[in-house]
Order: C-alpha cells, then sequence, then structure tokens
C-alpha cells in the first residue's frame, strides 16, 4: 500500500471504569485504514465491534474510556479540541446508525435534518439543491415533496436512504456504518448496501462496516477483519475469505450459517460468545475452538501475516498447510 | 460479578445512596417505635391539664414546656405520632389498593375499559384532594375518618395514572401472551405476572403520597376538620399552639412542624433512592 | 384433510383503524396446510402478514374471517373464552421471537415451568419439579438453570427455556415465531440444531415463521411464502428455494448474501 494510511489505529483498548474497577471490552486493536478502502469489521455480541467505531469517533459513553491512539489524516484524535472535533464529526467522518430512527428528530421535516448543517455554510437555495441531489443519488423520486414530510412518515428503508444522504453531503473521507441494514428487509437491505456501495466507491470515500453477517461484509469490503471477545482474530482481503478463511473462529461463523443453496448439517459452536472480561491469559476462543491446545490456554497468541491474511492462533501454520475442507474437524 | 451499566448508576453512586437510604430508615425507624412506644416514653398523660403550669417554658418536669392548657408538650407530641404516622399510610394503604386495581383493569382490557377509567381519574385529579376532604366532612362529620376516606378516593387517580403506561407497556410484551398460551386465568396473570413487574413503581410512588397525605391530614387537623381534641396530632398541636407562639414559646408549632417536614423528606429520600435503583 | 395437524383456509384478517386511517389487511385469503409430523415454513418480509397468520393459529389474533382446523377440528377463529384458549394451549405451544422478552423477569426459570406445570398437567409438585429439570435437560440447561433469573442469562439460553415451556404443555405442534432471529449466529446454530432434534425425539408439528431463507432451508420440509398479506408460492422447501416459481421468491434469494454474492440495485427508483 503506498501513501498515507487515511486512519491509523494502535493498541486501541476500551475499558469500562467504575470507581476503581476496570473490566476490559476491546484488547489493544491495531490496524491501518487506507483512503477510499472499505473495511468490514465482523462479530457477534461482546465482540467490541460497536465500540470500536464509537471510540474511534470519540463518542464513547461516559463511563467508557479508549487508550492508545487514533490519526486521521496525520490528526490525533484523542488530542483533538472540542471544535476540530465537531468540523470533523459534520464534515470529515460520517456515521449511519443501525436504527435511523434513533438518529433522526421526529417534530422536524427530513428537509430540514438534511440542510441543518449546511445552512451555516450555504444559503438556504443552496442546501436545499444539494439535500436533493443526494436523496436522488439514493434512488428516492420525488425527492422535493419527501423534504417536507416527517420521519415518521416514511418506511425504515426510506428512512436509512435518507440517513446515507445525510452521510454523504458533505463529502465526508470516511463513512462508518453500524449495522445499517440489520433492521432492514432482506431485499430492502440489498437495496441500501448496493447504494451504499456504489455511492462510496464513486466518491473515493473509505468506509469501515460493523455487521454480524460474514457474507454481506466480504461483498461489499476490500478487507474483512473478525473480532472476537474483544480482540481482532483475523483479518484479510475479502475475495479471499471464503477460499481462504484461516482463524478457527472465522472457520465455525461461516459454518454456523444455515445455507440456503442446500440442506446440510448444522455445525455450530458449542458455547457462547464471550466478552472481553470474560478471557483469561490465553486466547480469547480457547473455550470454544476445536484446534484448542495447552498453549492456548495460557499465551495470547500474536496477530501473524499466513497465506496473505493476519491471523491470531497459535495454530494457523498447521491450518494453513491443510487442505480447506478439514479445518472445521477437532485435532 | 458487577454489572455493567453505561448509564450513570455506578458502583459508587450507588453505595451514595444506600447511607441516604440507611439514614432515612433509621430516622423512620425511630418515630414509629416513639409512637409505638408511646406510653413508656411519655412522662405525663397527653391530655393532663394543670392550668397552673400554663405556657410554661423548657423546665424541669416538662422537656419541651407546656401549651395552654398545662399539657406537657412532649408527651403530646410522642402521641401524636401514632395518628400523624398511621394517617398517611392508611390513605397509602388504601389509595394503592383502589388504584393499582384501577390501573391493572384498564392495562389489561384496554379499549373502552380503559377510556372510561381514565375519564374517572381525570374528573378525580380536577379536585383538589383538600377541598374533597372538606366536603367529606361536611357529609360526614369531622375527625380522623371522613379525611381518610376522601383523601384515598382523591389520591388513588395518581397512583392509576402512573402504574397505568407502565402496566400497558408490560402486558404487550410476549411473556404475558406466553402466560396467555400456557391457559393462566386473567387473575393470574395479573397478580403474578404483571403486579411484581410494576411493584417497584408502586413502591416509590406510594412513598411520595406518604408525603403528601401526611402534609394534607395534618392540614386538615389544622383547620379543625380532622383529628378533634382530646387526641392529639401534629397538626392540630401546630393550630393550639399559635397564641403561645405569639407570646413567645414557638416550641408546640416549631416541633411537630419540622417533624412533618422531616418524615415527608425522608420518604421522599427513600422513594426517590428505590426509584433510582430499579431503573 | 382430517390427518393434518393445522389446516388453515381462506383466512383473511382486517386491522381496522377506525376515522384514523385505511384499514390494514394483514392477512388476505391465506390457506396452507401442515401435515403432522412435518415442518411448515411460513416466509416474508415485514409486512407480509406471516407473523399475523401464526398468531392466529396460536390464539393470540382474532381472524375477520376464515377457518382455522387444529388436529382436524374446527377452532374458533374470534375472541377465545377462557375455557377454549385452555384448550388451544394443550393443542398449540408458541415459541416468541424476543428472548430478553417473552420470560417474566421476575420469575425464575425452574419457578416459570412449574408454573406452566401446575396449569397443563396434574402432576404432583414434587412430579412436577422433576419434570421441570428433565425438560431444561432436555433442552441442554442443567439444573443451575433452574434457580436462574433470565436476565443472568445469555440469549441462547433463554431460547432454550422458552421452547422448554413449550413443550412444558405437552403439546404437538409448535408455532416458533422468528424463533432464532434475535440469536447470534453461532447459538442461532445450536438451538435450530436442538430444534431438529427435538422434533423428531417426540415427533412434533413446526409452524416456523422466519424471513431467514437460510434458516428455512435447515428447518422446514414445506413452505408457504407470503407477500403483503396474500401467499405467493407453496410447496416442498427444496424446490421453492432451488426453483421458484414466482418473481418475488426468486428476488428474495437473490437477496440473501451468501459466497460470491454482490448487492445489486433495482433499476426503478423508490418512489
Amino acid at each position: 500500500m503506498t501513501g498515507q494510511p487515511l486512519l491509523e489505529v494502535r493498541d486501541l483498548a476500551v475499558d469500562h471504569v467504575d470507581g476503581n474497577h476496570r473490566t476490559p471490552i476491546l484488547r489493544g486493536l491495531s490496524f491501518d485504514l487506507q483512503p477510499a478502502e472499505a473495511l468490514g469489521i465482523v462479530g457477534e455480541s461482546g465482540s467490541g465491534k460497536s465500540v470500536t467505531l464509537q471510540a474511534i469517533r470519540r463518542t464513547l459513553p461516559r463511563a467508557l474510556r479508549a487508550t492508545g491512539s487514533i490519526t486521521v489524516d496525520g490528526q490525533d484524535v484523542f488530542a483533538m479540541g472540542a471544535s476540530r472535533l465537531r468540523t470533523w464529526h459534520s464534515s470529515g467522518v460520517a456515521m449511519i446508525h443501525q436504527d435511523p430512527r434513533a438518529a433522526i428528530n421526529p417534530v422536524r421535516t427530513i428537509g430540514d435534518f438534511l440542510t441543518e448543517t449546511l445552512r451555516r455554510r450555504l444559503s438556504k437555495n443552496e442546501a436545499v439543491q444539494r439535500a436533493l441531489k443526494q436523496l436522488r443519488a439514493v434512488g428516492i423520486a420525488n425527492a422535493e415533496s419527501r423534504l417536507e414530510q416527517f420521519p415518521h412518515e416514511l418506511s425504515g428503508g426510506l428512512l436509512q436512504r435518507v440517513m446515507i444522504a445525510s452521510a454523504l453531503l458533505d463529502e465526508p473521507d470516511l463513512i462508518m456504518a453500524d449495522e445499517p441494514t440489520t433492521a432492514l428487509d432482506v431485499t430492502t437491505q440489498q437495496e441500501v448496501m448496493a447504494i451504499i456501495d456504489e455511492l462510496r466507491r464513486e466518491r473515493g470515500m473509505a468506509m469501515i462496516l460493523v455487521t454480524h453477517d460474514l457474507d454481506l461484509a466480504a461483498a461489499v469490503t476490500d478487507r474483512v477483519a473478525t473480532f472476537y471477545a474483544g480482540s481482532l482474530v483475523e483479518m484479510g482481503e475479502s475475495n479471499d475469505l471464503h477460499r481462504n478463511v484461516l482463524h478457527p473462529y472465522t472457520r465455525g461463523l461461516l459454518d454456523s450459517r444455515p445455507s440456503v443453496t442446500a440442506r446440510e448439517e448444522l455445525r455450530p459452536i458449542p458455547g457462547r460468545p464471550a466478552r472481553a472480561s470474560e478471557v483469561g491469559p490465553g486466547c480469547a476462543f480457547v473455550a470454544r475452538c476445536p484446534l484448542a491446545i495447552s498453549v492456548c490456554e495460557t499465551h495470547a497468541p500474536p496477530l501473524v501475516p499466513e497465506s496473505g491474511r493476519f491471523v491470531a492462533c497459535h495454530r494457523v501454520a498447521e491450518i494453513a498447510s491443510r487442505p480447506q475442507h478439514e479445518t472445521g474437524a477437532s485435532a | 460479578m458487577t454489572t455493567m451499566t453505561m448509564d450513570g448508576a455506578t458502583v459508587t453512586g450507588r453505595s451514595r445512596r444506600l447511607s441516604v437510604r440507611m439514614f432515612c430508615l433509621v430516622f423512620l425507624a425511630v418515630l414509629v417505635a416513639v409512637a409505638v412506644l408511646a406510653p413508656l416514653l411519655a412522662p405525663y398523660p397527653p391530655e393532663q391539664q394543670d392550668v397552673l403550669s400554663a405556657n410554661l417554658g423548657r423546665s424541669g418536669g416538662h422537656l419541651l414546656g407546656t401549651d395552654a392548657l398545662g399539657r406537657d408538650l412532649f408527651s403530646l407530641i410522642v402521641y401524636g405520632a401514632r395518628l400523624s404516622l398511621i394517617g398517611p399510610a392508611l390513605v397509602v394503604a388504601g389509595a394503592t389498593l383502589l388504584g393499582v386495581t384501577l390501573a391493572l383493569t384498564a392495562s389489561w382490557f384496554g379499549g373502552r375499559v380503559d377510556t372510561v377509567i381514565s375519564r374517572l381519574c381525570d374528573v378525580l385529579m380536577a379536585f383538589p384532594s383538600l377541598l374533597l376532604a372538606v366536603l367529606a366532612v361536611a357529609v360526614l362529620g369531622t375527625g380522623f375518618g371522613a379525611p381518610l376516606i376522601a383523601l384515598t378516593i382523591a389520591y388513588a387517580p395518581f397512583m392509576t395514572r402512573a402504574i397505568r403506561s407502565i402496566a400497558i407497556r408490560e402486558r404487550n410484551l410476549p411473556y404475558i401472551e406466553a402466560c396467555q398460551m400456557a391457559g393462566f386465568s386473567v387473575w393470574r396473570i395479573t397478580t403474578r405476572h404483571l403486579l411484581p413487574n410494576v411493584r417497584s413503581l408502586i413502591v416509590s410512588q406510594g412513598s411520595f403520597m406518604f408525603g403528601s397525605a401526611m402534609v394534607d391530614l395534618a392540614a386538615l387537623s389544622f383547620i379543625g376538620l380532622g383529628v378533634q381534641p382530646p387526641r392529639t396530632e401534629w397538626g392540630l398541636l401546630m393550630s393550639q399552639s399559635r397564641s403561645a407562639l405569639l407570646n413567645g414559646q414557638p416550641l408546640g408549632t416549631l416541633v411537630p412542624g419540622l417533624l412533618i417536614v422531616g418524615v415527608v423528606i425522608a420518604v421522599n429520600l427513600l422513594g426517590a433512592s428505590l426509584h433510582k435503583d430499579k431503573s | 384433510m382430517s390427518d393434518h395437524a393445522v389446516n388453515v383456509a381462506n383466512l383473511r384478517k382486517v386491522f381496522s383503524r377506525g376515522g384514523r386511517g385505511h384499514d390494514v389487511v394483514a392477512v388476505d385469503d391465506v390457506s396452507f396446510s401442515v401435515a403432522r409430523g412435518s415442518s411448515l415454513a411460513i416466509v416474508g418480509e415485514s409486512g407480509s402478514g406471516k407473523t399475523t397468520c401464526a398468531r392466529i393459529i396460536a390464539g393470540l389474533e382474532t381472524a375477520t374471517s376464515g377457518q382455522l382446523e387444529i388436529n382436524g377440528q374446527a377452532q374458533e377463529t374470534g375472541r377465545l373464552t377462557h375455557r377454549k384458549r385452555g384448550q388451544r394451549a394443550r393443542d398449540v405451544q408458541m415459541v416468541f421471537q424476543d428472548p430478553r422478552a417473552s420470560l417474566d423477569p421476575m420469575q425464575t426459570v425452574g419457578a416459570a415451568l412449574v408454573e406452566v406445570l401446575g396449569q397443563q398437567t396434574s402432576l404432583s409438585r414434587t412430579e412436577r419439579r422433576a419434570r421441570a429439570l428433565e425438560l431444561l435437560d432436555q433442552v441442554g440447561l442443567d439444573e443451575r438453570a433452574a434457580e436462574s433469573l433470565p436476565r443472568h442469562m445469555s440469549g441462547g439460553q433463554r431460547q432454550r427455556v422458552a421452547i422448554a415451556r413449550a413443550l412444558a404443555a405437552d403439546t404437538d405442534i409448535l408455532i416458533l415465531d422468528e424463533a432464532v432471529s434475535a440469536l447470534d449466529v453461532s447459538v442461532q446454530a445450536q438451538v435450530l440444531r436442538l430444534l431438529q432434534e427435538l422434533r423428531e425425539i417426540r415427533q412434533l408439528t413446526y409452524v416456523f415463521v422466519s424471513h431467514d431463507l437460510g434458516v428455512v432451508r435447515q428447518i422446514s420440509d414445506m413452505c408457504v411464502v407470503m407477500n403483503q398479506g396474500r401467499v405467493v408460492e407453496t410447496g416442498p422447501t427444496e424446490r421453492v428455494l432451488d426453483s421458484p416459481a414466482e418473481q418475488y421468491t426468486r428476488e428474495l434469494i437473490s437477496a440473501v448474501p451468501g459466497p460470491g454474492w454482490v448487492p445489486r440495485r433495482r433499476k426503478v427508483s423508490v418512489g
């Protein structure tokens, strides 16, 4: 990769702090994101995926504290003053939430919502024109009449498109999307993800997509990272994912999805997803891993490169040398 | 393992609340003990008059002095605690029973039943509680009973209002439907499943209600429509000691008044701390 | 027709809004049958009417018109009396979608099961207790779960409890309304497998409501595809998913992410 990364995250950790009591939620995350690159973060409950986005944006709830360093375009995010942070939030990075209704003021019109921040710099007419342009870009016809409507008059899918339009208004360098389609029907999800993907590529924006759906992430991103119990366990190219998955957890995730195309024996991962606070000194996944050996209990595996991917597993070299279909079986 | 909450209900906040709660409980417990043990604690029978010792300040025989009729103030206050504390307790009990029943009925049946009950509550809440109490006294005569009945009816709608919306929310949750699927009777579902889930709100509402009831009852007795002599009650005492106040003997008005305020604050703090814990 | 566990004919449900807007036709002339011991999936997106159908069968919703038969007997589709509801409970039980909201937060798991057993069986107190533990064991939970409150359990564990509760009534027909949708992917597979095993062991009949075609494939023999209150397509699950006859079904299938899938925009923009 040439050029300076858009986003550099080093040793990002998030803890829940209550008096003297610290509970880990995210443990030591490091990665880079290039301009115009899309990264998918996939994980289940307790993986720390949503907290990662909040930490990068510095919008963590009061009880959570982040350590480590986050650099955007060469600037240290944690060192930013309040007004610089606000500017970054409004024009440098855009956020698409899972529930659009929670992020939109229900008593104001769509038009007000879209033009609010723009009106500080542009005239009302210019702001409205920009808003209309974005609404059409996300596939909303009759955009003029939509401006007069209130959020409750729009369906979930339509409202999410409005959110995307608002995210794109200021032409940010980075989009963060936290489960943007989880609450939508699958056909609407396809439409919305297609719009995000198309517009993002068109305008050269980077994206971090957080989702529980591994296939969805692989379809619209350049790289996918799998999180488990607050740690990054695997990262690699998206189009490599299905052929070359290496970490037992990622493998387990792929195997436990019920397939639409053929009825197969279900292969669940035993136990339940752990939280960072429940992890011992060894690997986060040791309690559920079919390939666990004694060193996995005592030593946390480092993230190492293997076959073009980054994997945190003591047995990764062994796994890489085996043919694909055997990796799900126990040793 | 400590529960992780991200809404400010931290461990340190909790321990502060516990000590406030402890303090209030102790204060109230002491007063209740005083009321119960009145015959043992009061140095004089409260109705014993001794005109020769009237309007004395604090002196050897009288911890807080005497009133215009020579009755020992300390004994009056100690015995007064009984009616002053029991009255609001009865009002809260009655209003809770009536109010919760109405709320659960409204939330369960919904529709027209809910509308009727809600409108009934609206009408009742439009009357100031004291006015209802005065009307009740006009009809039923003075004393302890009429104000109690009136205030119970006046306060019940407030409980209904508070409980109804939570009850409606809970009633529409799947676990209530699961109870229906299991074939449970409406009575069982309401008392064993709905009620426990609104219990904490009832308790906190009840505690706020106690304070209001206490003040209302004391006010009624103050204006002479509630507790009648020779029985004693703090509000009545304050009224009876008004002339003594003008003569430079404030204790008869001050001490019962402060006690009323103290109890109301203690009960409100208790209710607020319980409410915060459950949220 | 009498060997069908569930038979639904011309079911119609209209939610009237009074003066506040148009009436909503949630279910429009829906008919299907579920053979005893089989598993039928009702598939659709939000607003398809699939949940309303399931709730009508469960007796939690009334139908505006149409017939319902359970185990060959005609059933009341209007408001149920207490007695009728008790009878329906013996025929049909339901597992709800949200594991957090479908268990009483103030009741321990064991107490919840014992209560249902008390209502639906004539076992003595000790027998009820033993049976509750047996049920927990059948769904893969140990004795400690009996003393737990729902809030101390994970989503997967709570759903297992919900399944145990449904089995406590000793019915043969289970309605599962998006019963695995709220679970993590790795846990979802566990619960699905449990459901498959239970169906085999106890010869149960499933009516499985879901929007997730992968789940539908794994759990059902037959499926009914619904869209906006109407039945679009019916048939064996394999056939419907491999060679869908209707355009809508094809659209649904092509929208599911999988290896090699890429999201496509519809040509027509949304008005």
